[in-house]
C-alpha cells in the first residue's frame, strides 16, 4: 500500500521535473547550433600553443590542469574511502593478517572457472595491459588518456582473478607496492604543477619541452601527465577491485570465479 | 526547435530519479544514480555539437584547426563527470556491503536510521 502510494508521488513528481527540465532546456540554443567562443578559441590555439593534437587533452591537463588535479584527489579519496570501509573493524594488524592468511588458504584452491576462459583470459591479460598502457602514452596524439588507459589496466588486471583465482591476484597485486606507487602519482602530479610555478610563473604551467606536435615526446606537461595520472588511476582501480575480491573471499571463501 | 538529445537527457534523469525513490534495492539505487548520471554525460556533449556535422577535436595537421570541430571543452567536462560517477559508484557499493554485513537487509525501504537489530 506505503510502495503504491510512492510509486504514484514520484511518478506525478518525476512527470512534473521532466516537463519542468524541458521548459528550461527549450531556451538553450538548437542542438547542432553550437554558440559558445571557447571551444573554438581552444579548438584553434591547442595545437599551435602547445604542440598537442587531442584539443581535449589540452583542456585536461593544461588549460583547466588545476581542476584535473582535484579529480585526483577525489580518486585517492576514493580508493582510502572504499578500503576504510572495508576494513575489518576493531582488529589489529596482527590479527588482520592472521585473517588473511586464513582468507589466503581457503583462497588457494584451483580455479573452478573452465580451461577456454582461462587460456584466452590469460592471452588478453598482457594485450589489455598494453593497450592501456598504449591509451596512456597517446592520450596527447589521439582520442584517450590517462584516465582511460589506467582504467583499462586495471580492467586487464582483472582477468588475472579469472585465470588465477584470488590468491593469484593478491599475490600480484601487492598493497605495499600499489599504495606507494598510487601516492607517488599524485605527488609527481603536484610537483610537476609546483615545477611549472617556478619556471613558467603559474602553477600547472606548461614547463617542459613542448617538442613538434604528432611526435610521441611531445605536447610537454601534457604527455608527462598523461602519464603519471595513468598510473596514479591503473594502480588506484587496482586497489579498489583488491578490497572488492578480498570481500568476496571473505563472505565466501570458496567461491570460483 | 531540435531538442532531441536534451529531452533524452531529461528523461534518462527522471527515470534514474523514479527507480532511486521506488527502489527495493540498494545495488539497483547505484545503478539508479548511473542512469541520473547517463544523462548529465548526454546533456553535455550535446551542449558541444555542431551541424553540418563537425569532427573530433584531434588535429593531425595544422590545417585541420582552422575547419570546424566539436567543442573540447565540454568533452573535457565529460571526463570529470565520468571520473567522480565511476568514484561515488565504488564508495556507495562499498557502504552497500557494509550495511549488508552490520543488517543482513539492502531493502532502503525497511532500512530505519540508527536502528541496530
Amino acid at each position: 500500500m506505503m510502495e503504491r502510494f510512492r510509486q504514484i508521488v514520484a511518478l506525478v513528481l518525476g512527470m512534473g521535473l521532466f516537463t519542468l527540465l524541458i521548459w528550461g532546456w527549450s531556451a538553450l540554443p538548437n542542438f547542432g547550433n553550437y554558440p559558445g567562443p571557447n571551444g573554438d578559441i581552444v579548438n584553434r590555439s591547442a595545437r599551435a600553443e602547445r604542440q598537442v593534437q587531442n584539443a581535449v587533452a589540452a583542456v585536461v591537463f593544461d588549460y583547466r590542469g588545476f581542476d584535473t588535479m582535484g579529480e585526483e584527489f577525489i580518486f585517492l579519496a576514493t580508493v582510502m574511502g572504499v578500503s576504510l570501509l572495508l576494513r575489518k573493524p576493531g582488529r589489529t594488524t596482527d590479527e588482520q593478517a592472521e585473517g588473511e592468511q586464513v582468507i589466503r588458504k581457503a583462497a588457494n584452491q584451483p580455479v573452478d572457472s573452465n580451461d577456454a576462459a582461462r587460456t584466452s583470459g590469460l592471452v588478453f591479460v598482457g594485450l589489455l595491459v598494453v593497450l592501456g598502457a598504449y591509451v596512456a602514452l597517446h592520450g596527447h596524439l589521439s582520442p584517450g588518456g590517462g584516465f582511460q588507459g589506467g582504467a583499462i589496466v586495471a580492467g586487464g588486471w582483472l582477468l588475472i582473478y579469472l585465470v588465477g583465482g584470488s590468491e593469484m591476484f593478491h599475490r600480484l597485486s601487492s598493497v605495499v607496492i600499489l599504495d606507494r606507487v598510487e601516492a607517488l602519482g599524485v605527488a609527481a602530479f603536484i610537483l610537476c604543477g609546483l615545477v611549472g610555478w617556478l619556471l613558467d610563473g603559474r602553477f600547472l604551467g606548461n614547463w617542459m619541452p613542448l617538442g613538434q606536435a604528432g611526435r610521441l615526446g611531445s605536447a610537454g606537461t601534457i604527455f608527462a601527465l598523461n602519464v603519471l595520472v595513468g598510473i596514479t588511476v591503473g594502480a588506484g582501480f587496482i586497489l579498489l577491485l583488491r578490497e572488492f575480491i578480498k570481500h568476496l573471499d571473505e563472505v565466501a571463501p570458496r567461491r570460483r570465479p | 526547435m531540435n531538442h532531441f538529445p536534451e529531452v533524452i537527457a531529461a528523461w534518462l534523469f527522471v527515470v534514474g530519479l523514479y527507480g532511486i525513490v521506488t527502489s527495493r534495492h540498494l545495488v539497483h539505487l547505484v545503478m539508479c544514480l548511473g542512469i541520473i548520471q547517463a544523462g548529465t554525460y548526454l546533456l553535455l556533449i550535446a551542449g558541444g555539437y555542431r551541424f553540418p556535422p563537425a569532427a573530433a577535436p584531434i588535429f593531425e595537421t595544422a590545417e585541420q584547426t582552422t575547419l570546424t570541430s566539436v567543442d573540447p571543452i565540454v568533452q573535457a567536462l565529460t571526463l570529470t563527470d565520468i571520473v567522480v560517477g565511476a568514484a561515488v559508484t565504488a564508495l556507495l557499493l562499498a557502504i552497500t556491503i557494509q550495511i549488508h554485513k552490520s543488517t543482513g537487509n539492502l531493502d532502503p525501504q525497511e532500512l530505519r536510521l540508527m536502528h541496530r537489530p
